[in-house]
């Protein structure tokens, strides 16, 4: 079990990356590490700086839905990023920080994993992490990007409402999974998927996303803030949107919402 | 109606002052308008010059959102302040449903206040502003879509 604090000694110790990881804060409990991400002043918190707690008090998704984790058993934290690069790539982060943890994942377990629009990453269906991505925009200036990644790692017991969409690595394996490792892998792999958005073509990270995304063609309900509707799934454009045909044969970039694969939906699947 | 002409009718406008233009020809419609959506073909599914079928690049949009943008605030607006979208995306004027909006018209900003969120690919990016004084105006509904450079709220100084 990796039930011990994950300190900061201990991630620097082989750590490989450049800047991702080499500033770090790590509390016990904390009530959100996006939130004190945002609080940092830039002068401490240079480009990678990463927040990392056991535990949040109020910890928090998309449309501040609560974020419920296992103390000294998930992954949870924030990196502070800076983008070097033009507003357009700043979309396309979502879709890199998915595919850095399924590339940290992937080295430890032998899964392919499965990416969701924009962000979800999935083993067999189920979401074994949460991203949330915030920005400070000082009028219309970027100022800085948070990337909040939960992972769901050697946590055992999901509530109920949830055992049908969420999992755990353990979960799914069987077996302990060193925190350290994943997290160090994570690291590596988000500052090789932040530069390679930033220094290749956009079309470099789509196409690696959309192989790892098996809903195109497919039917899906979009959920928006106080509607849903139907639509089929054609294509992810360049600037991260989502392209649907909609039910009367016209096209649409969907830039906000939550995706629902039709046929996937099986509450009763197990545990 | 070949691309060709469909070109030159685009440029047309497009150095134009005239927002709108519909043709017909031979049983083809056109109509071209100076918005996001740039071109609406009629009846006839003719092949389309292909920046036609494409979702406007946000760069694009943001050319086009300006004209709309001036028309609207024609009201005294010049002496108010404008916080513009800095992406395209969906408006939210409360972090979550259940919350109280961050400002409402007369609320007291600061340089650094909240005033929205503007959400796009999951990336939820929080609107400041970037000058003290009151909120005068919020010019968009909760949960609707917003342009690249549109404007979100007037500000008096």
């Amino acid at each position: 079990m990796n039930s011990k604090m994950i300190e900061k000694n201990d991630i620097l110790n082989g750590l490989e990356t450049e800047k991702f990881g080499r500033t770090i804060f790590s509390f016990n409990s904390l009530d959100s590490t996006n939130i004190f991400a945002k609080s940092l002043p830039k002068n401490e918190a240079p480009h990678g700086t990463i927040i990392i707690a056991e535990e949040q008090t109020a910890g928090r998704g998309r449309m501040e839905r609560a974020w419920k984790s296992e103390k000294n058993n998930n992954l949870l934290f924030s990196i502070i990023i800076y983008p070097d690069f033009r507003k357009e790539k700043v979309l396309l982060l979502p879709f890199a920080a998915a595919l850095a943890l399924c590339d940290g994942i992937e080295e430890i377990l032998p899964y392919h994993l499965k990416c969701k629009w924009p962000n979800d990453v999935l083993v067999r269906g189920k979401k074994v992490s949460g991203i949330l991505l915030e920005s400070v925009y000082k009028g219309m200036e970027l100022e800085r990007i948070i990337i909040g990644i939960g992972v769901n790692v050697n946590q055992n017991n999901f509530p109920e409402e949830l055992r049908h969409k969420a999992t755990s690595l353990k979960n799914e394996s069987g077996k302990d999974i060193d925190r350290l490792l994943l997290l160090r892998n994570i690291l590596r792999a988000l500052e090789f998927r932040y530069v390679q958005l930033s220094e290749y073509p956009v079309q470099f990270l789509l196409k690696e996303w959309k192989m790892k995304n098996e809903t195109f063609g497919k039917r899906i309900t979009i959920f928006q803030s106080d509607f849903s509707f139907e639509a089929t799934m054609l294509d992810v454009a360049e600037d991260g949107s989502l392209l649907v045909e909609l039910n009367d044969g016209s096209r649409k970039n969907i830039y906000a919402g939550d995706v629902t694969l039709q046929e996937n939906y099986s509450p009763n699947l197990n545990n | 109606m070949d691309l060709k002409y469909v070109k030159q009718l685009l440029e047309l406008v497009e150095k134009s002052a005239v927002n709108e233009i519909e043709l017909e020809e031979k049983g083809q419609k056109i109509r071209i308008t100076k918005s996001p959506n740039v071109v609406s073909s009629g009846q006839m599914m003719q092949p389309m010059p292909h920046q036609v079928m494409m979702p406007p690049p946000i760069s694009v949009a943001a050319e086009s959102a300006k004209p709309a943008e001036t028309k609207k605030s024609e009201e005294p607006s010049k002496k108010y302040h404008e916080i513009k979208s800095p992406i395209v995306g969906t408006f939210y004027r409360k972090p979550s449903p259940d919350s109280p909006p961050y400002v409402d018209v007369g609320s007291t900003v600061k340089q650094g206040t909240v005033l929205c969120i503007v959400e796009a690919m999951k990336l939820m990016n929080e609107i400041e502003s970037d000058m003290s004084g009151t909120v005068v105006k919020v010019l968009v509904e909760n949960g609707k879509p917003v342009e690249y450079g549109q404007v979100l709220f007037l500000i008096e100084q």
